[in-house]
């Protein structure tokens, strides 16, 4: 007569040099340092390649959420009402003229609104 | 016969602290009772091994969280079932896990050791061991190769215990109806 533990365990005695070897392994395991893992840069860079992406993702995101899509305040002023270069030149002397007006030198703002020619003044220079 | 959880003095401690001896003598006392309880479920000789040896290991890595040195046997055999049920739930066949009993579990009777039985009937008994459901195959395994109590094995299925105390009425209920036939 056998108890029910019995019977199963001498079922299986067969398998106790395996498993005496499977326990041999897992303790010969034990008492081995874990092995040092050297990571190269190359690796390092690699397990970030999906940070990087991400990354990279973002910034065309704000990039693109950065574009100005208004119009120009260039583009805004009517072709045939751009000033040409004359009359730009013309109306910066009229303001400096003024400026020299208001400012009480009126002798100065005479002179300083109408230069001389570039030979005389060339010639006065000469003088002094 | 080797009174199963008789309070043995095991060095659980020392393999906490890494000796690898300690863990030697812990792995000759549970390896052969581990390897009956998986294989009887996995009917596999390989994948019993592989499991036993992935229970080993996974002792070894998380012998921290064991809190109480005298469960170490239950908690073992409880990684040793989670690997099973790992396996039963890859092969799809987690339905037959399922099977619950309805029924109001009754009183135990007679434990592992009032239950003898015969040179030629040992044959038989295997057959109705492999014959049972996994889930009441387990129960069983659990109450004849340890001789846990119906709380550990409850702790070791995860299953409530109300449960695992109709598996094991039910297991033994048909085990002594072959047993009497015969």
């Amino acid at each position: 007569m056998k108890t029910p533990r019995e019977i199963l365990l001498q079922q299986h005695e067969a398998i106790a040099p395996k498993l005496d070897a499977l326990r041999a392994g897992v303790v010969a395991g034990l008492g081995r340092p874990p092995a040092r893992e050297t990571v190269s840069w190359r690796d390092f860079a690699r397990s970030l390649r999906w940070h990087f992406a991400g990354l990279s993702a973002a910034w065309v995101v704000v990039a693109v959420l950065n574009i100005d899509h208004s119009p120009s305040p260039v583009a805004m002023i009517p072709r045939d009402k751009i000033p040409t270069p004359q009359q730009l030149w013309a109306s910066l002397r009229e303001s400096r003229r003024l400026l020299l007006e208001y400012s009480g030198d009126a002798s100065v703002a005479e002179t300083a609104a109408v230069p001389g020619r570039r030979s005389e003044m060339a010639d006065e220079q000469a003088v002094v | 016969m080797l009174g199963v959880t008789e309070r043995e003095q095991l060095p659980v401690g020392q393999a906490k602290a890494g000796e690898p001896e300690a863990w030697s003598v812990l792995f000759r006392r549970y390896q052969l009772p581990l390897y009956v309880y998986v294989f009887e479920l996995a009917r596999d000789e390989q994948t019993s091994l592989d499991i036993v040896q992935e229970t080993f290991i996974a002792a070894v890595r998380h012998i921290g969280s064991l809190r109480d040195e005298a469960k170490f046997g239950g908690w073992l055999f409880g990684i040793a079932h989670q690997k099973c049920a790992q396996l039963w739930r890859r092969q799809n066949r987690d339905a037959a896990w399922r099977g619950e009993i309805a029924e109001t579990p009754p009183d135990l009777d007679a434990g592992p050791d009032e239950l003898l039985i015969r040179r030629e009937e040992e044959a038989e008994f295997m057959r109705l061991v492999n014959e049972l459901p996994p889930p009441q195959r387990a129960v069983l395994l659990l109450h004849f190769v340890e001789d846990f109590s119906l709380e550990q094995i409850a702790e070791i299925t995860q299953t409530p215990l109300g449960t695992v105390k109709s598996r094991l009425h039910y297991a033994k209920r048909a085990l002594r109806k072959l047993l009497e036939e015969k």
